[in-house]
């Protein structure tokens, strides 16, 4: 049988249409209601996690899906905790319900800390002692901070020195801190080394605290010491920074003394590499950072710290029927932001319900979008798309892709689309 | 092969089926419709066809990257225009635009070039096949 490129893409399409119609097919043994089955524990809640549970059981309802997260009554989107620093937004906004998950797409959640997993008997072990089984293992449990590898910096220094860059309380911290700082205060963020959690997260975050002090307190500093010689979507930040907050931004490059030594929380310092001391009223270590723990406990890591996977199923090189998903994988050129883990997540589940199912993977196609806020009213964005080429890698797709034009032309329309993305992507994870 | 090979003889079913078909609460496509694709792929990959390379990703594929911003089923959220329901030809049209830069855009122009003229086409196609807000 011959299938000619135009045949297979309308044959494709109509395939589409056929899901739509059903008790048409009974002679058909893959009726949505009589798949395969099998069961699958989804660790992780947030964007990777939350958007895998729920298109498995869209793709095959007769799967059961259990998604085991330590904060299901407390997940916070790190998307717009920017804005709540600022002001313009409050924790409430970016807060999440786990209950549709539940009531309209029948997945099961277990409120628990997975301590470990045995993958030869496929079991994840809970914090409550209690242990499940699973036929597929998808770990989504996006970042681990490495606070040791900053010199007098812990995660109990971070409650004075706030990463926040897992929203929730240190947000909340970092907000009081900023509204409790005098006018003429410092702020002093260390910018993490590459690869961390949202590229442009720590220059947005920049831009929004810069927003709040030419509003509240316009005599105020910022100082951003960062270890990489280069940022996501620097020239459009820069003259942001340039255009809406002349002077206030100090951007301070390795080559200009960037590369931290040491923190002090006790005398709010913090010391460079080429000897220079800083200090400030308010600071913000976003210190390097690495894959879950779980996956780094489950020996699903590479030296660097972030988990390998097939590219086209996400299905971890190192353990058989383990699927590693969001911020923890590595996924070549796809950042590790929300929509990426969206991205990586809807590929996953197809990817499972098929191997549940003996069928073969679909093509696979991944998207990003960042936008990142330079003010309450305007955004500027970044955008790839990306495939998989022969040798199985996955590569953004030549001529796709890039940062938003220059000018701040499109400052306002973005800031629009900006809102209905989070609606928009909060409802296709978690609605 | 596997077992749902023999879907495929069923697939003639005419899309505008899908139109007529009661409305779901969700995207209207299902298990079937990834092992009929994946059976596609296989019979593509059979005669010599790498489905990676010259097929390129299906409609569903493509537009479930696309809901994200587009609203869930594709209906719109505030502000972003919902795909849900429009023709075929309108989307194919727009899509096309954006990708050889005659229709000024803030991100699309971005994200079409991404894409070869019948993955548009196919996008295009599956979100005229779902219900209209
Ligand atoms: C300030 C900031 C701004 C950002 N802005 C954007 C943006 O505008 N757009 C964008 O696309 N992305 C943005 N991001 C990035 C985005 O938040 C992450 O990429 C995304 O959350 C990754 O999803 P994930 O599923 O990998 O991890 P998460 O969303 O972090 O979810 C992980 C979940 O796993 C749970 N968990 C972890 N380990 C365990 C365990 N052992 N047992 C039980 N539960 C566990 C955690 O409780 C958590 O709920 C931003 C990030 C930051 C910090």
């Amino acid at each position: 049988m011959i299938i000619s490129r135009r045949s297979f893409l309308k044959l494709a399409g109509s395939a589409a249409a056929v899901g739509a119609v059903s008790g048409t097919m009974s002679g058909c043994a893959t009726s949505s209601s009589r798949g395969a089955g099998g069961h699958v524990v989804v660790v992780g809640g947030g964007f990777g996690g939350a958007a895998c549970a729920k298109y498995i059981r869209h793709f095959d309802p007769s799967v059961k899906v259990t998604l085991v997260d330590a904060a299901l009554s407390n997940y916070y989107t790190c998307p717009f905790s920017n804005l709540v620093l600022a002001g313009d937004m409050k924790m409430d906004e970016i807060k999440v319900s786990f209950e549709t998950l539940k009531n309209k797409h029948g997945v099961t959640l277990v409120e628990d800390h997975v301590d470990g997993v045995d993958a030869d008997a496929r079991i994840v072990k809970l914090k409550s002692g209690k242990t499940l089984s699973y036929d597929r293992l998808v770990l989504s449990p996006g970042i681990q901070l490495n606070y040791e590898k900053v010199a007098g910096y812990s995660k109990a220094v971070s409650e004075k020195l706030p990463h926040a860059w897992k929203a929730g309380a240190q947000t909340v911290t970092l907000r009081k801190q900023l509204e409790a700082m005098p006018d003429g205060g410092t702020f002093l963020m260390v910018a993490p080394p590459n690869p961390y959690r949202c590229p442009p997260g720590p220059y947005e975050r920049a831009c929004m605290v810069a927003d709040y002090f030419k509003r509240h307190k316009p005599k105020s500093k910022i100082v951003i010491l960062d270890p990489k010689d280069k940022f996501s979507k620097q020239g459009l930040f820069v003259e942001a920074w340039d255009t809406l907050y002349p002077g206030m931004i100090d951007w301070v490059s390795p080559e200009r003394g960037g590369v931290v030594a040491s923190v002090d929380a006790a005398s709010m310092s913090v010391k460079t590499k080429d000897g220079d001391t800083i200090k400030a009223d308010v600071i913000n270590i976003i210190p390097p950072m690495q894959a879950g723990k779980i996956v780094t406990a489950s020996g699903l890591a590479d030296d660097k710290g972030w988990a390998p996977v097939n590219q086209r199923s996400f299905e971890s090189t190192k353990a058989k029927n383990i699927y590693v998903i969001g911020d923890s994988c590595i996924a070549g050129p796809v950042p590790k932001s929300g929509y990426g883990a969206n991205s990586e997540a809807k590929i996953a589940a197809s990817a499972i319900v098929q191997s549940l199912n003996d069928a073969e993977l679909i093509v696979p196609k991944w998207v990003n979008t960042c936008y990142s806020y330079v003010s309450a009213q305007d955004a500027i964005s970044v955008a790839g798309v990306y495939e998989l080429n022969a040798e199985g890698k996955i590569i953004e797709i030549k001529g796709s892709g890039g940062v938003s034009a220059k000018g701040g032309k499109n400052w306002k329309a973005e800031a629009v689309y900006a809102k209905g993305w989070y609606e928009g992507i909060r409802d296709d994870t978690w609605g | 092969m596997h077992r749902f090979a023999h879907c495929t003889e069923l697939l003639p079913n005419p899309p505008s089926r899908a139109l007529n078909a009661p409305r779901s609460t969700f995207m209207p496509f299902s298990l079937r419709t990834l092992v009929v694709a994946a059976a596609l792929s296989a019979l593509a990959s059979t005669v010599g066809i790498s489905p990676a390379l010259a097929e390129g990703a299906s409609g569903q594929t493509i537009g479930l990257t696309c809901v994200v911003c587009h609203g869930a089923q594709g209906r719109g959220t505030k502000g972003i225009p919902p795909l849900a329901g429009r023709s075929a030809d309108q989307t194919y049209a727009a899509l096309l635009a954006y990708k050889n830069g005659s229709r000024p855009a803030t991100v699309m122009d971005r994200h079409a070039k991404g894409y070869s003229d019948e993955e548009l086409r196919a996008v295009s196609e599956y979100f005229a096949s779902l219900p209209a807000k």
